[in-house]
């Protein structure tokens, strides 16, 4: 994805932050379907174990619950390369969440952003050794202040965020993803019902994807702007200035929460994961979302929200994560696991 | 009126057929519409860039697209005027409350008004 010009071109980011790509595979095939996307990941695993072959790296650190993550599970774990799995132990609602306890049953480090996490880990059968309690990395930008100011947002994209504004994320759930139009439809419906400056920010490339893109462009009404990919920095900005974030990407239940910035929370693909109080949930029913984004929106609820502890962390996670990196012997006892149950 | 067909192209067109109308009309972008909804603008920097990187000129324009784009909700050649210099652009879109178009402000209709012209 990060090589597709259709999807922001995010590889240069990448590269902008100083790091340099040793590899860089071309996998996505067209479609957007479960076949495609199946299909795609078959292309990386069989691209990725070559790469593998060729760098031997010391770790290959693995961060979420995607597929992609998993075909790299997949390639490490058959050449016994050490494996850290980043936000392992969570539960997330769609096939990811199958994809994050696979990638964990490969992995022979796994850091949790929470207790709830560490806990379901030792219950899959993980040994205690394998488990750190660090928190979720993506945190650390927010703590460190790495975001981009209001006034630079407002210049660079020639916006006026002095008025409340909505950050709109949607991403098609796989199981559902025949859905994915009357989904998008029913929260642009919702939004447009309010008098409010719209930014949305296009979806990941899943099965379904294609009719949430169609969706926005064709349901676009009144102030809206919509960006394929922000920068890192600049998304982070939009987040901590927006009177609420809308969909069911996980920004609203692990980065809003640091922000004190309210979530309404649509669908089952955040289901079961642990939530801070910024976050309303609601179906996939205008009026229920219009109701939960103007409840978010009160004054009294934003309030509500001084001092709220992020259940994923304290933004502290990667000094956390480089030390137990640093200091794992990778030895037999590292790379030939035993489950406990 | 500048909404008419030279400044336009469908969504499901080849970066070829951009390449033509860019080479027509003569102010180096066009507007993409997607049943008649503005959805993203291509300007001969795009084209150039995406050639750079190897893409076929056969291919759809929708790979190469950016929803994001400057518009405006009324034609006023004052606000196109501080755009243009602001993001170095050369062409803007008029857009009603769906993001229909309704006029399209290209940077020459913005010379043609100034006094030092």
């Amino acid at each position: 994805m990060h090589l597709l010009p259709s999807y922001g071109l995010s590889i240069q980011e990448i590269k902008d932050d100083g790091f340099e790509s040793l590899e860089e595979i071309y996998m996505s095939l067209e479609g957007h379907n479960h076949f495609t996307m199946t299909k795609s990941l078959g292309v990386f695993l069989s691209s990725f174990v070559d790469v593998l072959g060729r760098t031997k790296p010391d770790w290959l650190i693995l961060a979420g619950d995607r597929g992609e993550q998993l075909m790299g599970a997949v390639a490490g774990g058959y050449t016994y390369t050490p494996i850290a799995h980043i936000q392992a132990g969570e539960l997330s609602g769609n096939i990811d969440g199958h994809a994050r306890h696979a990638i964990g049953k490969m992995s022979h480090l796994h850091f949790a952003s929470n207790k709830d996490a560490a806990e379901r880990l030792r219950k899959l059968g993980e040994e205690e050794f394998r488990i750190h309690m660090v928190g979720a990395p993506q945190l650390d930008e927010l703590a460190q202040g790495l975001y981009t100011s209001k006034a630079e947002l407002e210049e660079k994209y020639s916006l006026n965020l002095s008025k409340p504004y909505l950050l709109i994320m949607q991403h098609s759930v796989t199981e559902e993803y025949d859905q994915a139009a009357s989904q998008i439809e029913a929260t642009a419906q919702a939004v447009n019902q309010l008098d409010v400056l719209k930014i949305w920010i296009f979806p990941n490339n899943d099965a379904g994807s294609e009719a949430i893109r169609k969706g926005i462009y064709l349901n676009k009404k009144g102030s809206t702007h919509v960006f394929a990919n922000l920068k890192r920095e600049d998304y982070l900005g939009f987040l901590k200035n927006a009177a609420c974030i809308v969909g069911n990407s996980s920004s609203g239940i692990i980065e809003a929460p640091t922000f004190q910035v309210p979530a309404v929370n649509l669908g089952r693909r955040q289901a079961n994961r642990i939530q801070g109080g910024n976050v309303t949930n609601a179906s996939y029913v205008v009026v229920e979302i219009v109701k939960a984004i103007e409840k978010a929106c009160l004054v009294e609820f934003k309030n509500s929200l001084k001092g709220l502890a992020n259940p994923y962390g304290d933004g502290f996670s990667s000094a956390r994560i480089l030390e137990v990196l640093k200091t794992t012997k990778k030895d037999t006892r590292l790379l030939c696991k035993q489950l406990t149950y | 009126m500048n909404a008419s067909e030279e400044f336009t192209v469908s969504d499901d067109s080849t970066i070829l057929h951009v390449i033509e109308k860019i080479a027509k009309n003569g102010c180096r972008a066009v507007v993409v519409l997607k049943q008649d909804v503005v959805i993203g603008i291509l300007s001969e920097g795009d084209i150039i860039r995406a050639l750079l990187r190897g893409i076929d000129i056969h291919a759809p324009l929708s790979g190469i697209v950016q929803p994001s784009f400057k518009y405006l909700k009324e034609t006023n050649l004052n606000e196109a005027f501080d755009l243009f210099k602001k993001y170095a652009i050369s062409l803007i879109p008029v857009v009603n409350e769906k993001f229909h178009l309704m006029n399209v402000i290209t940077l020459r209709d913005v010379l043609k008004k100034s006094k030092l012209v």
